[in-house]
């Protein structure tokens, strides 16, 4: 049987918001194998998982022991290897998707655990976070619109460009990380279709690629899109040269989310840099479609 | 425009909207990965080796990727019954790929449930190769309708 490239249609009498499921292995002890580990869900919908990002940045190399495996909602192995689990990638699709009920958990086996790092004296800053990206599944009566418009339109290509300055450092005092900074883009003229996001520095020729922060975006009516910040290169949809892909073919959020006129695109930005890396600026690119009424 | 929400991101890729569902009648798919794990000498030459299914449902064969190798090799598959898949070894190099976007196998080739994926794999590098080989699909499930 085909895969047939249509429009994917939610079953009638639901609702999908784009959501992810974010793994905080950053407390994990480095070269420990972890079997069963369990990522539950908010208990508030079901979750249907489309692609895993961020596995490589938790275990070792394939030649020094690093291998995964994950599992299904019975926890039923979905990879065939129960022993030794199979080699890591930075992006890992699920086809066709995974659906986990209500209250169901994520498990995933990680082994020969190595954090990825940000290098930062003694006390180096990980950024090893596993992101399970997909959809929570609401009923119609449950959920709650996010994408309608309540007025004839017409759609627009929109970019609405942010400046973004992290003056704050990951570790406030010691080793006790600083919160997250809220920040907001105004939708200051009409509806707003988010369709991508993309980060890049002043000066630089392709796309951010290292994990200088994580981010929690928010949708109008600030509900979070993910459980944990999720660092950047997981989402950013930006190109590190023309010829090359984004590392982790992030894109955020799926499905789009409208922002109505009035309404603010709200992200939390957590801090990933050594205090001798502060200040950075950086370009966050919300790209998308402007509802221009007719 | 119709004032009616949008159901997919134009901008990403059809795994990340979701795929209808396309499991035949009477039946469910479900994501499922069988690896291939092996560790050759240099210029070993494996003949019928294979991934063995499970007893719980079929597999339907749909892509492959070669997780990890030290080396160059050639393999050669074959389907459950032993049909060959290809006329001669084909050179790893022409079937690279990574879990986001591996070699498909098109259309998909089904292998009953305790049955086989045949390979041969001949190490060409001349020293120790690690491989892993990673045959994606789906497990195929009967279910009453």
């Amino acid at each position: 049987m085909r895969l047939i490239e249509q429009p994917y249609i939610t079953p009638p009498g639901y609702r999908d918001f784009p959501f992810a499921y974010v793994y905080d292995a950053t407390s994990l002890t480095d070269g420990t194998t972890y079997m069963d580990i369990q990522i539950p869900t908010q208990g508030d919908s079901d979750f249907i998982l489309r692609h895993i990002a961020g596995v490589s940045n938790c275990v070792d190399t394939f030649a020094n022991g690093g291998r995964w495996n994950f599992k299904g909602h019975a926890r039923q192995y979905a990879i065939g290897n129960q022993s030794t689990g199979i080699q890591s990638y930075k992006n890992w699709p699920v086809v066709p998707e995974k659906l986990f009920k209500y209250n169901e958990s994520l498990w995933i086996d990680l082994y020969t655990v190595k954090r990825a790092v940000n290098a930062c004296g003694g006390t180096p800053i990980p950024y090893s976070y596993i992101a399970f990206f997909g959809v929570k599944r609401f009923t119609d009566n449950q959920g709650y619109p996010t994408r309608a418009t309540n007025y004839p339109y017409k759609e627009k290509l929109q970019r609405y460009e942010y400046t973004l300055t992290i003056d704050w450092a990951h570790f406030a005092t010691g080793t006790t990380p600083a919160p997250p900074h809220t920040f907001v883009q105004v939708m200051d003229n009409f509806d707003f279709e988010l369709l991508r996001m993309t980060v890049a520095q002043p000066g630089q020729t392709g796309t951010l690629t290292s994990q200088d922060f994580a981010m929690t975006l928010y949708d109008a009516n600030n509900h979070q899109l993910s459980n944990n910040p999720i660092p950047q290169g997981y989402w950013n949809a930006g190109k590190p040269t023309p010829s090359t892909q984004p590392p982790y073919q992030g894109i955020m959020p799926v499905p789009s989310l409208v922002y109505p006129a009035g309404s603010s695109i709200r992200f939390d930005i957590t801090s990933l840099l050594c205090s001798t890396s502060i200040p950075q600026t950086y370009n966050i690119s919300f790209e998308g479609l402007w509802r221009l009424p007719c | 425009m119709p004032q009616i929400e949008t159901l997919v991101n134009p901008l990403a890729p059809p795994v990340y909207n979701g795929f209808n569902n396309t499991s035949p009648l009477g039946y469910v798919d479900v994501d499922f990965t069988y690896p291939y794990d092996v560790t050759l000498t240099a210029n070993q030459f494996l003949r019928d080796q294979s991934i063995s299914t499970t007893n719980d449902a079929d597999f339907e064969w749909r892509a492959l990727v070669i997780a990890y190798s030290t080396g160059a090799f050639n393999v050669r598959f074959a389907d459950s019954q032993g049909y060959y898949l290809s006329n001669g070894m084909i050179v790893s190099a022409n079937i690279i790929g990574d879990a986001a976007s591996p070699y498909p196998i098109f259309p998909g080739i089904l292998i009953p449930a305790g049955g086989r994926i045949g390979i041969d794999i001949q190490d060409t590098s001349g020293s120790t190769n690690v491989i892993q080989l990673l045959a994606r699909g789906v497990k195929r499930y009967r279910i009453d309708v």
